[in-house]
């Protein structure tokens, strides 16, 4: 009798504890409030409505973009599942997550927003495109999906669960939207035009051809011929800043490397291209229209 | 006893194996392949022709 109960009770253990050990793997990470804190409760369709930073090192990541734009870095989730937000001023501007990359450098990965993650993303493979990751529902987030475009660029696809941000001039040290450098600007007009909607406007008052994305009358990114040709396709991130060069001193003193100067020739010196110590691009502007 | 030890053992690995591939985008790195970003495989001195680098977007 005793022998039975003890074996009831062992029973009872083991299933207490596979039940425990199935709920502990099955419990997703804190997910960070996200989509609560930027939704706006419509959507604009086509704009660059988030940022991801893959980072390798995300420890140096968080002390350039605090040292640099004044951010700060708040880690959701415990160990391995681990993920930071940026902040500014306590609203989130973007998303870290350790990717350890296998040529050791990191990239900001904007996200478009779109009505159908799923639809696009389906549409997108089918124009070509490499699914890296494909449409998921993220906790107060919404859905998003990763993708490489037929021309090697990273961009992921998003539909917010609260809506978009409202569009707005960006405030300083935030994202003012992304650009695309394609080594083949008409093959990326075709294939954004298909999954995103956009329609491309060629603007004629600029040195160089330079792409407008828009959707109806609203400009949603930039996109010009790769001015680095040995480098595949990829979009830019721009920040605003108040002063570029007081912000070049600050980068270069955290790790980044300057790799386009200010130049009257460039936007009349209102902009530089930095990379960030783990050689992620990203562009800073002063810009005050 | 065994038997169920070995079941029990299977149990502690099914779940390591599932955390593993739950939540994989909140989990950082975990269930995306990502090769790296675009300047990563070029020495970290890319050359940026500035001469193609003009226009600009009305953001």
């Amino acid at each position: 009798m005793a022998s039975l109960n003890f074996q009831l009770l062992m029973k009872k253990i083991f299933t207490i504890l596979a039940l425990a050990c199935m709920g502990f793997a099955c419990t997703p990470g804190a997910t960070p409030p996200i989509a609560s804190q930027i939704g706006e409760s419509t959507y604009t369709p086509g704009k660059v409505v988030w940022h991801d930073l893959a980072s390798p090192d995300p420890e140096a990541s968080a002390a350039f973009y605090e040292s640099v734009f004044g951010w700060t870095t708040v880690p959701y989730g415990d160990d391995d599942k681990k993920v930071w937000v940026f902040k500014k001023d306590d609203k989130p501007v973007g998303l870290m997550a350790y990717y350890k990359t296998e040529n050791g450098s990191g990239e900001w990965i904007g996200a478009i927003s779109v009505p159908d993650v799923s639809e696009a993303t389906s549409k997108a493979k089918s124009q070509g495109a490499k699914i890296i990751k494909k449409a998921m529902n993220v906790d107060d987030r919404g859905s998003i999906s990763f993708i490489q475009d037929p021309q090697g660029a990273s961009i992921s696809l998003i539909k917010l669960a609260n809506g978009d941000p409202e569009p707005s001039l960006a405030e300083e040290n935030t994202f003012l939207g992304q650009e695309l450098w394609s080594n083949e600007p008409t093959e990326s007009a075709s294939f954004y035009a298909s999954v995103v909607g956009y329609t491309a406007e060629e603007t004629d008052n600029q040195k160089i051809a330079y792409t407008i994305f828009k959707m109806g009358d609203m400009n949603c990114a930039g996109m010009l011929k790769n001015p680095a040709p040995t480098v595949r396709s990829h979009w830019v991130p721009y920040i605003r800043v108040s002063n570029l060069n007081e912000t070049i001193e600050k980068a270069t003193r955290a790790g980044a490397k300057v790799l386009v100067e200010p130049s009257p020739e460039i936007r009349n010196g209102s902009v530089a291209l930095l990379l960030d110590p783990t050689g992620a691009p990203v562009a800073v502007q002063v810009y005050n229209p | 006893m065994k038997k169920k030890l070995f079941v029990f053992g299977l149990i502690i690995f099914a779940s390591m194996l599932v955390t593993a591939c739950a939540n994989m985008y909140v989990s950082g790195g975990v269930g995306m392949s990502y090769y790296g970003g675009p300047y990563g495989g070029y020495g970290m001195s890319p050359h940026v022709n500035v001469g193609m680098y003009g226009g600009g977007m009305r953001w």
